[in-house]
């Protein structure tokens, strides 16, 4: 039977928003251009709004540790709609961690591990048994991995942030409810997105998709079911598993790099930087470079002086 | 519990979330719609202008062909370690791939897809994965003639119609933004974007003003100069053109 799932998610957020403020006091900012090493487990914004939890931050360089053991206890009968096992966070100068057991996200996204990490400007994120709608997630996702489930429910993996004094923001997952923006209402439904719209209606415990054609007929169906105006272009709810922030030791962010190439001398091609205004493609880097993709035709909208 | 019960907790937050984020949905952004909030950087795409962009200084040199894709969001700085002027996203129409014109330690410089025309900018080595494309584009405009050059050897030429008098096609140094199909433009299968906007049409049936290589259903317009700014290509041209790596750089001269 169905159960008014993203509604008793709001309520069991709220409980943990609750409980956390009594357990952590004040949530702090999350600092989003300065090299402060921070880290945190989870957070939401839009229709329902989380403060990072387990935020830590680490502004003089001495490790700090936060941990948190399962919240199910506190939030009887919506325990199935958002629990974790144990939430770790941990920075300390350079580098910062944070990790997620036993993740269920609204009987939809499951992981028995995220572990989202930064070390000295270069990040990444690692997902033991992860799944969402019954795909399985990738164990070590490349940066920025966008999957779009439906018209309904993007995901994004291992979101990376340079930061303008070279520090590192890692987003470990993303998960945005109606992403909004760039979708076209009057799009017919793929067969593919068709399948998605029950786990959708399950998820609202109604069905306001039913004999939806277009992602505009879903829009308005889960928007009019909800009793809100929402705003087409945002999107009605994002819920962020981990976030690791580290700063780089030079301020470029190029310590891998670096490593790797030692700037480019003693591959003989690192004493010709300047004597041409054009650029020197391989001069001080990693050797061979591949040959550039042919470009992927997409559907796009973009008025061309014609 | 009951359901309303249940939806006054959710609405309840809806009341006393305030109002949303402004500038921060890329989406939104990326379709010209938000201005970025205050303080915040500018996104540099078709859509945008971005303030104190060093300009092209040889915007008459071809490249060795380097173009860079930035592997995730960054920064746009005026020089190497100066001042950040812009954020680089790594998808903008598809994949994000734009030219390198100049490398220095940890740092290469792109021509930028914003406006104004010939803008550049410094991102950091290590944001960005590197490859390298064989062709060059030139378009001369006094002969109206397109080439296409695959190692310095000419693979294709073609009479275009470019710009008019009063809307004229950009000179200078650009490059292929993206390629797409858009069922709102019959007149081209393909649509190829360049990183050059027109300097007389600051926005263009609801567009910024992007320039664009694209074919036209009639051929009495090649060897013209009759379009609003976009060069207009015979089929066979865009079907080649269309295979041709996103960054590679777009010469467009007087000649």
């Amino acid at each position: 039977m169905n159960t008014k799932k993203l509604a008793g998610a709001g309520a069991a957020i709220g409980a943990v928003t609750a409980v956390t403020a009594l357990l952590l006091g004040t949530t702090a900012a999350v600092a989003q251009e300065t090299a402060s090493d921070s880290a945190f487990g989870l957070s939401a914004s839009g229709l329902l709004k989380i403060d990072p939890i387990s935020y830590v931050e680490s502004p003089d360089g001495k490790h700090v540790e936060k941990q948190l053991l399962g919240i199910g206890d506190v939030l009887g009968p919506h325990e199935g709609d958002i629990a974790f096992g144990v939430l770790t966070a941990e920075a300390q100068g350079g580098a910062s961690e944070t990790a997620v057991t036993e993740l269920n996200l609204l009987q939809l996204l499951r992981a028995d591990l995220v572990r989202t990490y930064c070390n000295d400007g270069d990040g990444g994120l690692q997902i033991v048994k992860g799944s969402i709608l019954g795909h399985d997630l990738p164990e070590t996702p490349v940066p920025s991995q966008t999957l779009d489930l439906s018209p309904l429910l993007k995901l994004t993996l291992n979101d990376q942030v340079r930061h303008e004094d070279g520090s590192l923001t890692v987003t470990g997952i993303e998960l945005t409810v109606l992403p909004g923006g760039d979708q076209n209402p009057d799009r017919v439904l793929t067969s593919e997105e068709r399948k998605a719209l029950p786990q959708l209606a399950d998820l609202l415990g109604t069905d306001p998709t039913a004999g939806a054609n277009t992602v505009g007929d879903v829009v308005t169906g889960v928007t009019g079911k909800l009793g809100i105006q929402v705003d087409p272009s945002k999107p009605l709810q994002t819920i962020t598993i981990g976030s690791a922030t580290c700063s780089a030791s030079n301020g470029n962010g190029d310590a891998k790099s670096d490593g790797n190439n030692g700037n480019g001398d003693g591959n003989g091609n690192g004493d010709n930087n300047g004597d041409n205004s054009g650029a020197n493609a391989t001069a001080g880097d990693t050797g061979p470079v591949a040959t550039a993709p042919k470009p992927q035709v997409l559907n796009a909208s973009l008025p061309v002086t014609g | 519990m009951g359901v309303v019960a249940v939806f006054a907790v959710v609405l309840g937050f809806a009341a006393f979330s305030g109002s949303p984020e402004p500038g921060r949905d890329p989406a939104s952004i990326a379709a010209g719609e938000v201005a970025p909030a205050a303080g915040e950087l500018p996104l540099s795409n078709t859509y945008t202008t971005v303030d104190g962009a060093p300009q092209d200084s040889a915007a008459a040199s071809k490249t060795n062909g380097l173009v860079v894709h930035p592997i995730r969001e960054t920064p746009v700085h005026d020089a190497p370690n100066g001042r950040a002027i812009a954020r680089m996203e790594s998808k903008q129409i598809g994949d994000t791939w734009l030219p390198v014109i100049a490398e220095e330690s940890g740092w290469v410089q792109v021509l930028l897809p914003s406006k104004p025309n010939g803008s550049t900018g410094w991102v950091r080595s290590a944001d960005v994965e590197r490859a390298q494309t064989p062709y060059v584009i030139a378009v001369h405009l006094k002969s109206m003639r397109l080439e296409l050059r695959r190692d310095d050897k000419v693979v294709g030429q073609w009479t275009v119609g470019i710009g008019k008098e009063s809307a004229p096609t950009p000179t200078g140094r650009t490059f292929l933004l993206g390629a797409f199909s858009d069922s709102k433009q019959k007149y081209s299968p393909v649509i190829l974007p360049l990183g050059a906007h027109s300097p007389t049409h600051d926005t263009f049936g609801g567009g910024p003003g992007t320039v664009a290589i694209h074919t036209w259903p009639t051929s009495d317009v090649y060897g013209t100069a009759t379009s609003d700014g976009c060069i207009r290509v015979p089929p066979d041209a865009l079907d080649q053109l269309s295979e041709v790596p996103l960054g590679t750089l777009v010469m467009i001269d007087e000649d």
